[in-house]
């Protein structure tokens, strides 16, 4: 118990490489600035006034009684509308860039929750993660490598350590696991409803059903030309999903696993990509990614102590290695 | 929390994602020069934080898998946390099925000279076989081939087919189908808006769209008609007036 504590506090205390932080940065950051200049900015007359999608109605149920929260009235005009997302913007170009990040993530985060709960009935999976990722990116030192501060105080003759702290990244790296380990959980839900009687089927991925009906929904579908999955390929590659999702904690936990998890799932949205218009979601999730890559996927120089004669030990200890 | 740690040169250390081996600077404390109660304090809020954070985030998830009842109103504190943080925990990612259909919407005009048009959803396309407009189209007697839903390259709007997607699947006078007719509604007076003066009534209409099958199509399977739309009883409309159309009170009276 003495060790499993002590193996605890240092995962959470014990400062890590700054390089996956920063990258998670600036991946968070231009995928969020993306989202804003390619799908909300040139609608946001559509998707922001009452005259057109946004139905007072409903985002005033889903605000109440949840601490659900916007710095924008549901009202708003479209002149604030405008320069709301123009500061979101600028806030997203900032951390991606890691100019005066900590205050351009705070702005970020607030920024975004605020349009996030503005109208709800536009929001997809890749809102929420990125939404999640701009509150941790907020407690994180994500600014101490391939950032606008850290080259100002390095001129200043005050460098950052290339450290930090630990604990922001683990809760950033716990949010990704269970997000997997759920929405698996979610998935094999009607197999636990069939087993107990009150459902009658054991549902799509159970089935090996789901991958086959995913390629043939004509509303995500991104190529105008559908083809059914012949069975046998379905079944492989749904459950190999799922087991994945549901095994994804213990398999990027594990040293001889991580490679593989990260290049599975990267396949993986990469190709949800390329066959469904599901907006920013795969790139979203795979800028969390970041924080998982091994030290020694990273070009030498990145590395916090690429200075160091330690090469053996970096062996032994890094991830991956 | 924040702490000088051990040297990970321990050949026992587990292995830690990110971790890398001590040096001098990484194990050096930057808030040595703090004050020894505010690095106290400091680790206390963090420590309360991380595992409030934790806490929440795990049973925000487990609140997503639970039904109406006292479980998960005992987590929905948790929820609220997740919520106050955009930290939400809800998952789907095409759970807990993917089905094999889906519900979009779609308005029905009729004028005053009995002929109809029918508006589509912004994110489906026009019809091969025939033309979408009509209301012939919507007719489910016709032949597969005739029912046939176009094939499109989708590329961005994912949000709107999003929200119609949504806005679909609930049945009946939701407030967010009355945001769709008056967005998709007011666009076309816009276009055309001689219309305004003909227009008698109003439906609001879900079509159901089957997904593709051997035939490698897809197609329409079903339609159903939710509810005659007044834009007059409607707060938020911000269009040309609809004369002919009167809200139900309005009728009654």
């Amino acid at each position: 118990m003495k060790a499993l504590w002590e193996q605890q506090r240092r995962v959470w205390t014990q400062r890590v490489d700054g390089t996956n932080a920063a990258l998670f940065r600036i991946a968070v950051g231009l995928v969020i600035l993306l989202d804003l200049l390619i799908t909300l900015i040139p609608m946001a007359d559509i998707y922001y006034q009452a005259s057109a999608l946004l139905s007072p109605e409903t985002e005033a149920q889903v605000r109440n009684g949840y601490w659900r929260w916007s710095l924008l009235p549901l009202d708003a005009s479209l002149g604030l509308i405008y320069a709301w997302l123009a500061g979101c913007a600028i806030a997203a170009l900032l951390t991606a860039i890691g100019c005066f990040t900590r205050i351009a993530t705070v702005v970020l985060f607030i920024g975004l929750i605020s349009l996030h709960y503005q109208n709800t009935t536009i929001l997809n999976g890749g809102d929420y993660t990125l939404g999640g990722a701009t509150f941790l990116l907020m407690l994180m030192q994500s600014n101490h490598r391939f950032s606008v501060d850290a080259w100002w105080r390095e001129r200043r003759g005050k460098p950052y350590s290339r450290w930090i702290d630990a604990w922001p990244v683990r809760l950033a790296q716990v949010q990704l696991m269970l997000i997997y380990c759920f929405t698996a959980l979610l998935k094999l839900q009607p197999l636990v409803w069939y087993l107990t009687g009150s459902y009658d089927s054991i549902g799509d991925w159970a089935a090996g059903r789901a991958m086959r009906e995913a390629m043939a929904d004509p509303m995500l579908a991104r190529f105008p030309s559908y083809f059914l999955l012949p069975m046998w390929i379905s079944a492989i590659a749904t459950w190999a999903v799922v087991l994945w999702e549901l095994l994804f904690p213990a398999l990027i936990l594990m040293r001889r696993t991580r490679k593989f998890t990260l290049l599975f799932g990267l396949a993986m949205h990469i190709g949800i990509f390329l066959t469904m218009e599901i907006v920013a979601f795969s790139f979203s999730i795979c800028a969390y990614y970041l924080l998982f890559w091994p030290r020694n996927w990273l070009p030498r120089k990145w590395r916090a102590d690429a200075d160091a004669n330690d090469e053996p030990l970096a062996k032994a200890l890094s991830v991956g290695a | 929390m924040g702490e000088a740690p051990q040297s990970s040169s321990d050949p026992g250390a587990p292995d830690m994602i990110g971790e890398a081996p001590s040096g001098d600077d990484r194990d050096a404390d930057p808030r040595a020069h703090w004050p020894h109660w505010a690095r106290r304090l400091r680790n206390v809020v963090v420590c309360v934080f991380c595992g409030a954070t934790l806490l929440s985030l795990f049973l925000g998830n487990v609140w997503s898998l639970t039904e109406e009842g006292p479980m998960r109103d005992a987590l929905t504190p948790f929820a609220n946390y997740n919520s106050a943080f955009n930290t939400e925990q809800y998952w789907v990612m095409f759970s807990p099925n993917v089905g094999t259909s889906s519900w979009l919407p779609a308005i029905r005009l009729t004028f005053d000279d009995d002929s109809q048009l029918v508006l589509r959803a912004l994110s489906e396309h026009p019809l091969d076989a025939i033309d979408s407009s009509t209301p012939e189209s919507l007719d489910p007697n016709l032949s597969p081939d005739e029912r046939r839903y176009a094939q499109a390259l989708r590329i961005g709007g994912g949000r709107i087919r999003k929200l119609e997607k949504r806005t679909a699947t609930k049945d009946g006078n939701t407030a967010s189908a009355r945001a769709w007719i008056r967005f998709r509604l007011s666009e076309h007076l816009r276009q055309h808006p001689e219309h305004a003066e003909k227009i008698v009534k109003i439906e609001y209409l879900t079509l159901l769209i089957r997904n593709a099958d051997q035939s490698g199509y897809a197609h329409y399977a079903k339609m159903q008609h939710h509810f005659n739309y007044a834009p007059s009883g409607d707060e938020y409309w911000r269009g040309p007036a609809v004369p002919q159309v009167f809200a139900a009170r309005e009728v009654q009276r």
